[in-house]
């Protein structure tokens, strides 16, 4: 309050510049359908404060006792009321885009039915922002080349031609092609005639090559350097310098990371159009994703602290992403009843193709897995009692008791540790396996009624928050009520208690996994429309009452689990019930 | 008109931005290694080697000590606590020094690779004084850096041989071959040794300012004292000198000669001897021990002194000085605001014999074990923190009973003793952790101690020739030992009766220099190693001790779950997978 009332005042200036200038040209003089376009544009942003801080005096009453009544007795002063009468300039900033691109088109139809295009553009853009020292850039070249007949057959090259300077001198430019084909089936005449409820129906295909430097995180990556801002050794009680690190290792040969994508799907209308139904396959293959491949070099060659690495980025991991989304709406009218289904849903799979890594036992190796795995050990219940252990390859992960976490050792070589641990399940890190979503709209006279819902499933978690992995003084949830005791050793569902650590139980394992499928009903709405009611009075354009609520119930097997936050607020039901009046 | 226009303002709003980062990116101060060196770019080609400085594996305390019978932590998270009682293994290694030596002697590799390529100053005399400096200092510390390598890793491979690690003496680079072979631990030892006499041809005894140019050695040409000092004067006595490479030597070859490794290391405690005695000479024998050496993390005034790197009396090498109140952040008792991390055992409290000399079992010792504290070694109450002695800047009573009352009591809460005894060496009592009035205070990290030098002779002498042999030299093991004694002020008053009563016996002899070294060393991190180095038992149950009602039971503490097999370190889990030549020590 007294800031607002006695801290001075803020400004904060900000202004933008926007400039933009093209030229189109139809150039049918020379070649009927060919056109030529052109953009420059240039965005400018700036903004900054200017500010006068005033400093305020704060009192504190000190309240004391007078034969019963409390009275102030004194004021505590804090700090002074001052103006220093400067003004400060502060958090300017400025951003500028520079945009370019230019374009020639062509789109001519011949006899009727076939119909070419062709389009040749040059692209780039470069924003620079202030305090920020590389620009972020991008100019490539792309050329379209499209034909299709009587819009029954389709053929289409879409090429590009990029160049980013975030890579090796060498290795600069790359061509993207992508070949596109369709059939719109329902033009055959045979579909015609076979078939009445199919209104529109197209098949199509595509694949494509794409070079991408986006997930190039820097300039520079592929030239190893050494910095003379490395650690800081003195020899002379305070005379010292900063030691010369490398921070990156060589790669003259780095090259665009890849994209092959596949497409196969179909799209069409069906029952006088009151159906629409689309499907795709699709299968996408990453290839040559930059990454410092450390377990191909000695681990000396990268550390911490001193901050050291000799080991350069190189295109090496390969991900491929497979699946299939399929789509469906409906829509009819059932007497007054009007009937909106909406559904679409995706399944896919992941698998990390190509990794850098080296292990003992094959079934650690990532490569072939999918890519978003929860690995960890597998859990064999409980240890019942010494004579257990005793009898059970020792786990090295601390002392263990009775009512331990027994794990099963994966390489028979009589040790557990994190060699034992297995591909467990799905992580679901990139969104469930399979994700469905359905909205339904239901409309009678005035009523409305919409719904919508979604539903995640194939993944699962870990439950190693604070709430499952309790142990020494940490606070103790209900979780541990059905712990391991010696009379509890046939029900028990948690292992025993410690007032230590314990590495053994609370590492990850499939005995904390859990399913997160789950289907929730995200929206619920009620909509009445009440204008007519009021139609005498005019002012009122339109009235709607509605009710509404949000995340109002999950369906999951692990309910508990999953609507539980631990250290953050909690998750909510929002239930809403409200008036809309146009006037 | 129009058109032309446009497309010239495009062209020059293009040509404007300069295409940076756009078609070639925006240059970036990227440094390489170079053909040549200017002298105003000395700096970076000698900042290569500074990355063997700040990887010396010993710049900080590491407290492995709490690994050992000496110590536990109350720090249940201490990868320490959980290496000692049964996590240590190959891919779970807190005492693991491969990465980082094996870091330190790339970089040391490369530094000697440039040396020959720089001009260190513009006067080429003192050009050529800095390359054999350099050359000097990167020699040493390669040895130093194989030294804490063969501790850490070298071992017994399946076939039955004594390994060491590969020994690399190039930069490697990406396309290398890193599929190395471990060499054996005398080829180590002998590449050490190798690498030490090239640093003694290189560098001076000890980096101080000559006043003559009589007085500069042989190996350096002609040079004038100015010259000599830019580059070897007392400015420079943080650095490696020949006097470190020496002691580097010494505790090679007391590793090179211990039992664990004698039988195929080529090394010999006479050879050990020898070389701590070459150090002893320079510091002038028995009587050039530190009488303040026992307490040199305490010497008020002198610490306050330190300046320009100059070492005291008790140092050979260290660090530099800061102002800091960590240390006792960590280990002061909770009611001095500490954490009381480090827990010494009754282990090690039983260890440190009567003031009388006489170890508290032997007869005639006078031990009383309902008053165990009273007539003790006078090192037991500079070094621990027992029931009611006084600590911190008031001089508070700390007390460690069960039923003391406050929270520096056994086990009373998790900052709480669980052995009954607190840390106090290495510590400075004036620091203050109150919340309303905190202090720091000047503390250093010994890098070698000539005490250290005076042990490992004792050790190699008795050992060689026998208790009151000497070798050739002007003392014996029984000399050191007892110059030890006295400065710590036992056996005093009876002229060290106990050890006179020894003193033919080579056995009781060596049990008693062992205890001298735990006791001396205690918690610096040596320890752990030196166990092994011994073959020593590992497995002693860390135990402490209970008051309750003034009556002293034992308690055991902590489990210590070694495996026979673990008196070798391993070699990284992940090393040996990914290279083939890499043999495993036996068991891991």
């Amino acid at each position: 309050m007294g800031t607002i009332y006695a801290g001075g005042y803020n400004k904060y200036i900000s202004r933008q510049f926007q400039f933009s200038s093209g030229i189109d040209a139809d150039l049918k003089d020379i070649l009927p359908g060919l056109k030529f376009k052109s953009n420059f544009a240039v965005d400018y942003a700036t903004a900054y404060s200017l500010s006068y801080n005033y400093d305020y005096a704060t009192y504190e009453p000190i309240w004391n006792s007078y034969s019963g009544v409390d009275l102030i007795s004194s004021l505590n002063k804090y700090g002074n009321d001052a103006t220093s009468g400067t003004q400060n300039a502060s958090n300017s900033w400025y951003r500028q885009t520079i945009a370019f691109y230019g374009l020639f088109s062509y789109d001519q139809t011949f006899g009727n039915q076939n119909n070419i295009s062709a389009e040749l553009v040059a692209n780039g853009y470069q924003q620079s922002e202030s305090q920020i020292y590389h620009r972020v850039s991008n100019a490539n070249l792309g050329l379209h080349l499209g034909y299709n007949y009587d819009e029954k057959y389709y053929v289409d090259f879409n090429g590009a031609y990029v160049h980013s300077a975030k890579l090796p001198e060498k290795h600069r430019e790359a061509l993207s092609p992508t070949l596109s084909l369709a059939w719109r089936i329902s033009k055959e005449k045979f579909m015609h005639s076979g078939t009445g409820f199919i209104n529109d129906l197209k098949l199509t295909a595509s694949a494509g090559i794409l070079n991408t430097d986006l997930d190039i995180s820097d300039y520079y990556i592929y030239q190893g350097y050494y910095t003379v801002n490395g650690s800081w050794y003195g020899w002379k009680d305070g005379v010292g310098f900063q030691a010369t690190e490398s921070r990156r290792g060589d790669n003259p040969d780095m090259r665009f990371p890849k994209r092959k994508e596949i497409n196969l799907g179909f799209e069409g209308l069906f029952f006088n159009s009151s159906l629409q139904l689309n499907g795709h396959f699709f299968r996408s293959s990453s290839e040559g994703n930059i990454i410092q491949a450390a377990s191909l070099f000695p681990s000396y060659f990268t550390s911490y602290w001193p901050v050291s690495s000799f080991i350069p980025y190189v295109n090496y991991d390969n991900d491929l992403r497979t699946g299939i989304d399929f789509g469906m709406d409906y829509h009819k009218m059932l007497g007054k009843l009007d009937v909106n289904i909406g559904l679409n849903g995706t399944y896919y799979n992941t698998k990390a193709t190509q990794r850098a890594e080296v292990y003992e036992d094959d079934y650690q190796y990532r490569q072939g897995k999918n890519i978003d795995g929860i690995w960890g050990l597998q859990n064999l219940g409980f240890f019942e009692s010494q004579q257990d252990i005793d009898n059970s390859p020792t786990q090295s992960f601390g002392e263990v008791h009775p009512g331990d976490i027994k794990y099963k050792d994966q390489n028979g070589d009589g040790v557990i540790n994190s060699q034992d641990e297995v591909f467990l399940g799905k992580g679901g890190w990139f969104g469930a396996p399979f994700t469905i979503g359905m909205n339904l709209t239901l409309t009678y006279k005035k009523l409305t009624l919409f719904l919508y819902a979604i539903g995640r499933y194939g993944a699962y978690g870990i439950k190693n928050n604070s709430y499952y992995w309790v142990y020494g003084d940490g606070k103790y949830s209900e979780v541990v009520r059905n712990r391991w005791t010696e009379a509890t050793k046939a029900t028990a569902t948690y292992p025993r208690l410690t007032t230590g650590s314990s590495d053994n139980n609370f590492r990850t394992s499939d005995f904390w996994m859990y399913k997160t499928d789950r289907f929730d009903l995200s929206k619920i709405q009620l909509n009445y429309d009440m204008t007519d009611l009021l139609r005498r009075k005019q002012f009122v354009k339109a009235l709607s009452v509605y009710i509404s609520g949000s995340n109002i119930l999950t369906l999951a097997g692990q309910n508990d689990v999953l609507e539980l936050n631990i250290g953050s607020a909690p998750q909510t039901r929002f239930y809403n019930i409200g008036v809309q009046a146009n006037f | 008109m129009k058109n032309k226009f446009l497309i010239y303002l495009v062209l020059v709003a293009i040509l404007s931005s300069g295409c940076k980062d756009l078609i070639t990116p925006q240059i970036e101060n990227n440094r390489q290694l170079q053909e040549s060196y200017n002298p105003s770019d000395a700096k970076f080609p000698y900042g290569l080697i500074l990355n063997g400085y700040t990887r010396i594996p010993i710049n900080s305390w590491s407290f492995n000590d709490v690994a050992t019978d000496d110590a536990v932590t109350n720090d249940k998270s201490s990868s320490f606590l959980k290496m000692a009682t049964g996590q240590w293994a190959a891919n779970n290694n807190p005492v693991e020094q491969w990465s980082n030596c094996f870091a330190a002697i790339q970089y040391i590799n490369l530094t000697l690779e440039q040396i020959d390529k720089v001009n260190w100053a513009v006067d080429t005399t003192v050009s050529r004084l800095f390359n054999m400096r350099i050359k000097g200092e990167a020699y040493g510390l390669r040895a130093l850096f194989y030294y804490y390598l063969l501790q850490a890793h070298a071992g017994y491979g399946q076939d039955g041989s004594l390994l060491g690690v590969p020994i690399v003496l190039h930069s490697q680079a990406v396309g290398d071959d890193f599929n190395l072979p471990r060499s054996t631990f005398k080829q180590c030892l002998q590449q050490i040794e190798a690498d030490l006499d090239l640093a003694a041809t290189y560098l001076p005894v000890d980096y101080k300012d000559l006043t003559d140019n009589s007085q500069i050695p042989d190996k350096y040409g002609t040079v004038s004292k100015e010259q000599y000092n830019r580059v070897m004067g007392k400015t420079m006595s943080g650095l490696l000198s020949g006097r470190v490479a020496m002691a580097i030597r010494a505790k090679a070859a007391l590793l090179a000669a211990s039992p664990a490794y004698s039988s195929a290391s080529g090394g010999s405690w006479a050879s050990a001897a020898d070389d701590a005695a070459s150090i002893i000479d320079l510091k002038g024998g028995v009587a050039g021990m530190a009488a303040n050496g026992l307490t040199w993390y305490g010497n008020a005034s002198e610490i306050a002194a330190l300046a320009e790197g100059q070492n005291p009396d008790e140092i050979l090498w260290r660090s530099n000085y800061s102002e800091s109140n960590d240390l006792e952040a960590d280990n002061f008792p909770p009611s001095l605001n500490g954490k009381g991390r480090v827990n010494p055992t009754k282990n090690l409290v039983d260890a440190f014999p009567m003031a009388n000399g006489y170890p508290i079992g032997a007869t005639g010792s006078g031990y009383d074990s309902n008053n165990p504290y009273n007539s003790r070694d006078p090192r037991l109450s500079d070094f621990i923190l027992v029931n009611g002695d006084k600590a911190g800047v008031n001089n508070t009573v700390i007390k460690t009973a069960a039923d003391g009352g406050t929270n520096d009591g056994l086990d009373r809460t998790e900052t709480s003793t669980r052995t009954g005894y607190y840390l106090k060496k290495l510590l400075r009592q004036d620091v203050n952790l109150s919340s309303t009035s905190t202090t720091t205070q000047r503390h250093y990290k010994p890098l070698i101690r000539y005490t250290e030098i005076y042990l490992i002779y004792a050790e190699a002498a008795n050992e060689a020739w026998g208790p009151t042999g000497t070798g050739g030299h002007s003392y014996s093991a029984y000399d050191v030992i007892k110059a030890l004694r006295q400065r710590a002020g036992i056996g005093t008053q009876n002229g060290d009766a106990y050890l006179e009563s020894i003193k033919t016996d080579k056995d009781k002899m060596r049990i008693l220099i062992r205890n001298a070294r735990r006791l001396e060393l205690c918690f610096e991190g040596f320890r752990f190693w030196d166990l092994r180095r011994w073959k020593a038992p590992l497995n002693e149950t860390a135990t402490g001790t209970s008051i309750k009602n003034n009556q002293y039971s034992t308690i055991n503490v902590e489990n210590r779950l070694y495996q026979d097999y673990m008196e070798y370190g391993p070699i990284p889990y992940s090393e040996t997978l990914k290279f083939s030549n890499l043999v495993q020590n036996k068991g891991w």
